[in-house]
């Protein structure tokens, strides 16, 4: 698997990108752990209710994010001036003239809020795409979506405003806003 | 959102683990067990000690293995609902505890509710109404339950129920309904009784919240982005809750986690004050007398308690203000 695909014939202004193989390892590694963590003392042990409960939940969660993983990792997308495609299990397409809301969030696991990753999530034609910062040329994809956000007119919420000034973007016309202050 | 709730709990677990770890180690960190205590007691009142009893005892509970294989009989018993035997009480701790973790959560969380509804109403008023009569008599106030320890606020209470009203209002329920099975008039007598708890142990937290929201929205309301929004004629109710107010409430959300813990350990001289049936008192005598599975089990509760707390006021967080904070990275 290539980290980044060179674009095909008659995809001279787009790129075709996938997951990097680093990227996906550490989230199978995640999944794997937590599922390790959850499931064998439901097995082995006869753990209270209230114990179980969460410890099943848990145990979910962790199935569907290894699902999740699989289904990043047999995804391809595709990013040209028509749209935006993911090509896979559960894919779907949005062309940009049909793109009706952008949100851009940043989350991150540590309490000074460091170190974490944007996700870019699109919306159009009825279909609703994710995108994680982890996805290389994702600055491309994200000023792709960004004008496209322009020529639909649609309003970007305060939050994407602020997280799209972090990576130095501003809808078409418009200066970038400042960047929120540091907290 | 699945990746951020995933690497959460992958952090979640491996935290309480760690933690049971470390509790063990401390509650065992003094000489001796609490077959020890007993022994010292018993000669220092010279009464005869059946050493051969002893033995038996400590092989019984476990006390004659190496520290690792008690620690996990101890884990391993908590998953399926085994907090281990209280030597002190000589009933397994889950008898022992009976309602009082479920008694501590309802005083918490009702604790927590209290703070953050007066303090946002209060606080709010306060920032918007800088300098007015209403913010000087209410900033007076929550100095006042800034500067007043909780157990006083709960000796004066006592007082004056007792001189004004003639009743006793320690306990958390009235004591017909002790050690009786849970029923309506039950859960009635519990709420009767819990407003005055709720205030005893919130002031001191309303009081430090208040301050801090109010410090906080009146540094949001002096940013240029509000300034500029009243000038252009964005209503001041809509120029007060659109962004402002949001950021403002971040210390409150941030704050779950530390203040739970926070509110059940500290009410434990309350608690002691006014007689009420919560963890605190228990904890107390446990670590005394090292009670060790008894102090162990309280420990853990609140360890629980901080990590989901934490937990809980992350995703709220997340959702709430997924905002970069310039200067951490992002992952590429």
């Amino acid at each position: 698997m290539t980290a980044a695909c060179p674009a095909g014939p008659g995809d001279a202004d787009g790129f075709t990108v996938r997951y990097s193989p680093g990227d996906l390892a550490a989230d199978y590694a995640r999944a794997g752990l937590g599922l390790a963590l959850t499931v064998p003392p439901l097995l082995a042990l006869e753990v209270v209710p209230w114990l179980a409960w969460a410890l099943g939940g848990a145990g979910a969660l962790f199935a569907l994010f290894l699902a999740a993983t699989v289904r990043r990792q047999l995804t391809r997308w595709r990013i040209d001036d028509r749209g935006i495609a993911a090509e896979g299990p559960l894919g779907g397409a949005i062309a940009w003239p049909a793109l009706d809301r952008v949100r851009l969030r940043y989350f991150a696991t540590r309490r000074d809020r460091s170190g974490g990753w944007m996700q870019l999530t699109l919306r159009g034609d009825g279909v609703t795409l994710s995108v994680d910062s982890t996805l290389p040329r994702f600055d491309d994809l994200t000023a792709r979506a960004l004008a496209a956000a322009g020529r639909n007119r649609i309003p970007l919420e305060p939050v994407t405003e602020d997280n799209l000034a972090a990576l130095g973007l501003a809808l078409d016309g418009a200066d970038p806003p400042d960047p929120p202050p540091p907290r | 959102m699945l990746g951020y709730l995933v690497r959460r709990i992958l952090i979640m677990i491996p935290t309480l683990l760690a933690i049971s770890f470390i509790t063990f180690a401390i509650i065992q960190l003094p000489p001796g067990d609490y077959l020890t205590t007993m022994i010292a007691e018993l000669e220092s009142r010279g009464e005869a000690v059946d050493h051969g009893q002893i033995a038996l005892l400590r092989q019984t509970y476990g006390l004659d293995r190496s520290f690792f294989e008690q620690y996990l009989m101890w884990l391993s018993g908590m998953l399926v609902g085994d907090f281990g035997y209280s030597f002190e009480y000589n009933l397994p701790v889950n008898d022992v505890v009976g309602d009082r973790l479920l008694l501590t959560t309802v005083v918490s969380f009702t604790t927590i509710i209290f703070i953050w509804v007066v303090s946002f109403i209060i606080g709010i008023y306060s920032a918007t109404h800088q300098y007015s009569l209403g913010d000087y008599v209410l900033t007076f106030i929550g100095f006042l339950g800034l500067a007043t320890p909780n157990f006083l606020l709960a000796l004066v209470l006592l007082y004056l129920a007792n001189v004004y009203f003639g009743t006793s209002i320690g306990g958390l329920m009235d004591p017909s309904y002790i050690d009786q099975p849970w029923s309506w008039a039950k859960v009635g007598s519990v709420l009767a009784h819990l407003w005055i708890p709720v205030v005893v142990i919130g002031t001191s937290g309303t009081a430090s919240m208040i301050r801090r929201l109010r410090a906080n929205l009146l540094d949001e309301l002096h940013k240029q982005y509000v300034v500029t929004a009243r000038a252009k004629g964005l209503p001041r109710r809509r120029a007060l809750f659109k962004y402002p107010l949001r950021m403002a409430l971040n210390p409150f959300i941030a704050d779950i986690g530390n203040l739970l813990p926070q509110i059940v350990s500290g009410a434990a001289v309350v608690s002691v004050v006014m007689s009420l049936p919560t963890t605190g008192p228990m904890l107390l005598d446990a670590l005394r007398s090292q009670d060790m599975y008894l102090a162990g089990s309280f420990l853990m509760f609140l360890a629980v308690l901080t990590v989901v707390g934490v937990f809980v006021s992350d995703l709220a967080l997340a959702a709430l203000d997924p905002r970069i904070r310039l200067g951490g990275g992002v992952a590429r």
